[in-house]
């Protein structure tokens, strides 16, 4: 059985963004940066309420940027 | 290597450095007792004591380490945790638990079996000893592992 995660595309959302930095999103979102290179690594899955914050500081939806699916290996 | 990792490192080296000092000094205390002294007020005194001990000299590392890495590097204490900070935090204390309950159980089984009081308390006081150098540990290892 193939084992599921939560997988997200925020490196992705931040290079789009202007080549954001990790503390810059850290300090919008209220985590620290190394909690936001945890979650760009898929070590650390956010809770709901920073998924929320990380969505609305790139203004799109929480699904996408993060997504239920196969852990990319 | 961020502040937390530093910090944890220091507390760790910081623990050992205490420990080995500390219980030097009641090895110490422990070969001049007379004959037919009390152990059990003895070991009691020496974890009541060694509390306190830890706190202020642990307060006092980390304050003088905060002050040497602001100036070094222009960051305090950080200006928050976070959630993964918190969690880190809660795992080391569970690994700190979990190290102070096996020694407590590892003493009393000791007493069960028929060990003297001093046997006892080395093996409770050494469970605390053990939780204070592996929590920071944890600590650190789950952040750098997790970053």
């Amino acid at each position: 059985m193939e084992k599921l995660g939560i997988q997200n595309i925020v490196r992705k959302l931040r290079f789009a963004t202007g080549e954001m930095t990790q503390q810059a999103l850290a300090d919008m979102v209220g985590a620290t940066r190394q909690t936001i290179a945890s979650i760009e690594k898929n070590k650390y899955s956010p809770s709901l309420d920073l998924a929320f914050r990380i969505a609305q500081a790139f203004e799109v939806e929480i699904s996408e940027v993060f997504s239920y699916e196969k852990i990319k290996k | 290597m961020g502040y937390q990792e530093k910090k944890n490192i220091l507390i760790a080296v910081t623990h050992v450095v205490i420990s080995i000092g500390y219980f030097g000094y009641v090895a110490g205390k422990y070969a001049s007792l007379s004959e037919g002294a009390d152990l059990l007020t003895f070991w009691a005194k020496a974890i009541v004591v060694m509390v306190p001990v830890y706190i202020v000299i642990h307060l006092i590392v980390i304050f003088i380490f905060t002050a040497v890495h602001k100036y070094r590097t222009g960051e305090g204490f950080p200006r928050f945790v976070d959630e993964r900070d918190k969690l880190i935090e809660l795992k080391a204390m569970r690994v700190k638990y979990f190290v102070v309950i096996f020694g407590l159980f590892a003493s009393m089984v000791s007493v069960l079996m028929g060990a003297t009081i001093t046997i006892a308390f080395v093996i409770l006081i050494g469970g605390m000893l053990a939780s204070g150098f592996l929590a920071p540990l944890t600590h650190f290892i789950l952040y750098r592992l997790d970053a």
